[in-house]
């Protein structure tokens, strides 16, 4: 198996001049008990640039630029972290996506099966509550060697304050 | 094809609050200890030489969330009752953690499941909702009236090679349970001969999939008994019927699940003459 990682750092508000709604539902807490709950989950001091709404955008871009570059209909497994503020877009609901809490158990079951696939290891918060480092990790996998123009990933990246972007090949 | 449920179990999950700062690592052990009990309870139904050729166990949940996405839990713990080697051998680990479709997180496992294990023959998957923070929400609420809570597995057999009726979508208003009645409706139009196993509902919410559906066969709604379960529900009805003796082998069955966001899904799943089901003792 053929891989390729691509990777960067969210480092401000990819969407900065838009007027943002803030749509996205939390729990209610009610009782004496639900705010002890909460209390007892841990918080990260690491800063939070895109709304529930916002990073959903960003993450269908992404597909976008992946599927410009690899075949339509290409399984793509996507982590993504609940609640999920909301209804989630049609975009990210399709037949060949499957969203996960954690990729890595499924990428290794599919790499396996020598399947030509791709992975997107988004750990961009959208919460104080959401554990994470705003790093984004594509990998692509193919099961012969390609060589995959990354110029819609890389400059999408680029274009949205991605830092510290970096890519390289693997044979596994 | 419809897909062949060989064996399911329920086990409940006691809701009782606790001190959750204090037990709450143990009252996952716990739970955990029992789930992977069932696991290897259902996969008695397979030879070892079958049982050897699972390499996926998939983990589906509700609102099992908040612990995960805090980075308070990972999926680990739900593998820590798995400590010696032959438990390790005997079980099959959770490979992959999904609460992001709600409720309907099974139906767009199986999803996935279909499209990119083309060579595998079974499907194993699990179902756990636990209020392990003791949140008031998750106890009660409008939507759905008292939640119940539990652990289900399932082991489902496909035929290689054939198309299974596995349906997995989003509402498009925001009414998405009227709305699912009315999908699941236009489905039974087509195929009238199926028994609907339909999620766990309080009276109000109920009358919906009654007035809508009085039509066609479906499997008593189980609230009044175990709560609304989640994603479980389907399977509770289905397993309820079997340990019953309500199931014909030559019936199918349409499992169908929809969510608070409104995403749903339903499959055809048939039952062999020798299907097991279990409903534990609860923990």
């Amino acid at each position: 198996m053929y891989a390729t990682h691509i990777t960067g750092v969210l480092t401000a508000n990819p969407f900065e001049n838009n007027v943002k709604l803030s749509l996205a539902r939390t729990l209610p807490l009610m009782t004496e008990q639900d705010f002890y709950s909460m209390s007892t989950l841990p918080t990260s001091d690491v800063p939070v640039w895109v709304t529930h709404s916002e990073h959903y955008q960003l993450q269908l871009l992404i597909l976008k630029a992946i599927e410009e570059m690899m075949p339509q209909d290409l399984v793509i497994l996507l982590r993504m972290q609940m609640p999920a503020g909301g209804r989630m877009p049609k975009g990210l609901l399709r037949d060949h996506i499957l969203l996960l809490q954690d990729v890595v158990g499924e990428e290794q079951q599919l790499i396996r099966q020598a399947q030509n696939f791709a992975v997107i290891d988004d750990h961009i918060i959208r919460y104080p509550m959401e554990a994470g480092d705003n790093r984004v990790t594509i990998r692509l996998y193919s099961r012969y060697q390609t060589q995959y123009s990354l110029a819609p990933i890389l400059d999408l990246l680029n274009a949205f304050k991605f830092k510290d972007i970096r890519f390289e090949d693997h044979i596994l | 094809m419809t897909l062949s449920l060989l064996s399911a179990a329920f086990t409940p999950i006691d809701s009782k609050p606790y001190d959750c700062q204090e037990d709450y690592l143990k009252r996952i052990g716990i739970i955990s200890s029992v789930f992977h009990q069932q696991v290897d309870w259902v996969l008695e139904s397979l030879s070892d030489n079958e049982k050897s050729s699972i390499n996926r166990h998939f983990l589906c949940s509700t609102m099992l969330e908040l612990p995960f996405t805090s980075g308070q839990i990972t999926l680990d713990l739900f593998n820590q009752a798995l400590h010696t080697r032959e438990e390790k051998l005997r079980s099959i680990p959770v490979t992959a953690y999904i609460n992001t479709y709600e409720c309907a997180s099974w139906g767009y496992t199986l999803r996935h499941y279909l499209n990119s294990a083309s060579d595998q023959e079974y499907f194993l998957l699990s179902i756990i909702d636990a209020n392990l923070l003791n949140l008031s929400f998750w106890q009660h609420n409008e939507n759905w009236g008292q939640s119940g809570f539990g652990v289900t597995t399932l082991l489902l057999k496909r035929e290689i090679g054939t198309q299974q009726e596995n349906i997995a979508d989003c509402a498009v208003t925001w009414n998405a349970t009227p709305e699912f009645a009315t999908v699941i409706r236009r489905h039974m139009k087509e195929n009238d001969q199926l028994i609907m196993s339909l999620p766990f509902f309080p009276d109000n919410i109920r009358s919906i999939f009654v007035r809508m559906l009085g039509n066609y066969d479906q499997l008593p709604d189980l609230h009044d008994q175990w709560g609304h379960c989640f994603g479980s529900d389907p399977w509770v009805g289905i397993i309820s019927a079997g340990l019953n003796n309500e199931l014909e082998s030559h019936k199918k069955l349409l499992a169908c699940s929809v969510a608070l966001n409104g995403y749903y899904c339903m499959s055809h799943v048939g039952i062999e003459p020798n299907s097991r089901f279990k409903i534990g003792e609860a923990v």
